[in-house]
């Protein structure tokens, strides 16, 4: 009997080509796209590691110096302002001394961007040239000390270990709660509406296609606001409940007010889109049941995106990601955690949500003047 | 106050759902749409309130092409689908009416008023104040009709609107009607129910496979053809031999 039944429920779900578009091949697909596109980065920053790590150099010891170009890792890189150059992430490590007041000779010191993967690695690799380098014979009173180098970051420890775990969750909780909690209304409000036999009612009304879908796309939005205020809320008590789940005892989390405003507003732009989307899905859906199975790939597109900009690092972002709308989106909020405003990336998203909105919306008119999807069978 | 002109409606199945319908519905008037599943009745409907768009041929609803000027005709209509009474369940009936009565752009005092003259003609004193999900089929049907007519309009499309009722349900939409059609409404109306449209309606027509094979009224229908007109509807619509 079971055998009957799942021989039955096999037969029938493998005839359904949408389902299997959906559950089967979209996940086959996006996420090992997603992981190529991270492989390409991820190899691009290795080779980078390999030859051209930019660093400010400022030190004395021109022998010292010398053998750190001759390394042939290392690409001197002049700055006005090292400190802002380093936090942008235009150069990856500073080198320079400092005289401590109680000693004759200077030691070295590498400054790192610890919001930085990347500014990390290189500073390992710095210091892995530095360790090598041969005194030869000089004096005490000429020579740096190599072999007590300082290792400093550029923001304060326990505060960069913050920025650095809000750069992983802020982009992809947006990202993905963006993409869930419009959902239910957003499949109500057409889809619904439709299976209720309430729409052919509505239509019938002196109102335009473009006064409905405006009407029930805002109410379809504050849903979707409230939905990722919540989602985000309920994240935020959990941290404060127990900080340790989430390996951040010990560091402290914090953001300035004008990185907060600027990732609730793309945040907005963000759920914007995701609700646009659905909500032509829900307009060309016959039931709520089938809005809900065509959702998943809107679903799996803020999941892939989510991870995708979690795995790059904020400071290194290679062009091709911001050609990927939703990418390039999270890839904006992950830069205001940490500091950075790249107005032509953040004008891009902008154009990329209101543009996609747009579009989906105007796709929602079009199919509420025309028969064939109001009285879809 | 309705005119067809020559409508033809063809779906993209290659189905013929109407050919060439023409008829008028004036003012005062209660017309009777009668036909099997599948004569073109709905679409009639549909294409009358603009929500279908004809093949050729048009559609006139007090002095508006129903395709040119489909808001304004929509304005003036009143239109009760057939599938369902299609209410929002989480609402009340009388939010359900007071919606519509905004989408349709009426004054708050106004709408509150013929909300008030609905209620007391469809008798739903007793439960206008009430979530609709709990409803009987009656009771939705009436507050179906309240929010569809609560903008008073000129011309009131009907499809089959007391079909599954019970006697006191199809008695207070009876009487909503007639008052209508004494008030000067053009009513367009489909039913399954012969003694509905002997009693309502000031003309039948008679629709088969998307053309009219006989109107006139239910008089001069049974005498043409010597038999009641339950017999003629069912021998021309050909239920019997």
């Amino acid at each position: 009997m079971i055998f009957a039944v799942f021989r039955k429920e096999v037969t029938d779900i493998s005839r359904d080509r949408r389902a299997l578009v959906i559950s089967v091949l979209i996940p086959l697909i996006l996420f090992p796209l997603s992981f190529f596109a991270l492989n390409v980065n991820l190899k691009k920053t290795a080779r980078s590691l390999e030859g051209g790590i930019p660093a400010y150099i400022n030190i004395s010891d021109s022998s010292l110096n010398a053998f750190i170009m001759r390394d042939g890792r290392v690409t001197r890189t002049e700055s006005p302002d090292p400190s802002a150059d380093l936090a942008s992430g235009r150069i990856a490590v500073v080198i320079d001394e400092i005289q401590p007041p109680d000693m004759k000779q200077k030691i070295l010191r590498i400054t790192a961007d610890n919001t930085s993967q990347y500014s990390l690695a290189a500073c390992d690799v710095i210091h892995g040239i530095i360790v090598k380098y041969d005194t030869g014979g000089k004096t005490a009173d000429e020579k740096t000390i190599t072999a007590a180098v300082i290792r400093q970051t550029l923001t304060e420890g326990r505060k960069g270990a913050g920025i650095m775990m809000l750069q992983v969750l802020i982009p992809m909780l947006i990202l993905v709660f963006s993409a869930t909690a419009p959902m239910a209304v957003a499949a109500d409000l057409f889809a619904g509406e439709r299976e209720r036999c309430t729409l052919e009612h509505l239509l019938g009304l002196p109102v335009s296609g473009g006064e409905l879908v405006a009407g029930k796309y805002l109410a379809a939005m504050f849903a979707g606001i409230t939905g990722v205020i919540s989602f985000m809320s309920g994240i935020v008590l959990s941290y404060l409940i127990s900080p340790e789940v989430f390996g951040a005892a010990g560091i402290t989390i914090s953001i300035s007010a004008a990185s907060a405003i600027w990732v609730i507003l793309f945040s907005i732009l963000i759920i914007m889109t995701f609700t646009a989307a659905e909500f032509a899905i829900s307009v060309f859906s016959r039931s709520a049941r089938e809005a809900q199975i065509l959702f998943i790939p809107v679903v799996i597109i803020g999941m892939a995106c989510g991870h995708t900009v979690t795995m790059i690092d904020a400071k290194r972002i290679s062009l091709v990601f911001r050609h990927v709308p939703m990418i390039n989106s999270g890839l904006v909020i992950k830069e205001f955690v940490t500091g950075i405003f790249s107005w032509q990336y953040m004008a891009v998203s902008a154009f990329w949500c209101i543009a996609l909105s747009i579009m989906f919306l105007y796709s929602c008119r079009f199919m509420l003047a025309r028969e064939k999807y109001i009285f879809r069978v | 106050m309705i005119r067809m002109e020559s409508v033809t409606k063809k779906f993209e199945s290659g189905t013929e759902a109407l050919s060439g319908l023409s008829f008028e519905v004036s003012a005062g008037e209660v017309v009777g749409l009668l036909g099997g599943n599948g004569a073109g009745k709905t679409t009639s409907f549909r294409i009358i309130s603009a929500l279908m768009k004809p093949t050729s041929g048009r559609c006139v609803v007090c002095g508006n092409d129903v395709q040119a000027e489909k808001l304004k005709a929509r304005q003036v209509t009143g239109f009760l689908p057939g599938t369902d009474p299609g209410l929002y369940d989480r609402l009340t009936a009388i939010e359900n009416i007071m919606y519509y009565a905004e989408l349709y752009g009426m004054d708050r005092a106004r709408a509150t008023e013929r909300a008030g003259q609905l209620s007391a003609l469809l008798d739903m004193g007793s439960f206008i104040n009430r979530r609709t999900g709990a409803f009987s089929r009656g009771m939705k049907q009436r507050a179906a009709i309240a929010r569809a007519f609560i903008h008073d309009p000129e011309v009131m499309l009907l499809d089959e609107p007391s079909t599954g009722l019970d006697a006191g349900s199809s008695a207070a939409i009876h009487r909503l009607i007639s008052g209508a059609a004494d008030q000067g409404k053009a009513i367009l109306l489909s039913s399954h129910n012969v003694h509905e449209i002997k009693k309502l309606c000031s003309r039948v027509l008679i629709l088969h496979r998307g053309q009219i094979i006989e109107s006139g009224t239910v008089t001069s229908i049974e005498e043409r053809h010597c038999m009641d007109f339950e017999s003629v509807f069912l021998k021309l619509t050909g239920y019997t031999e």
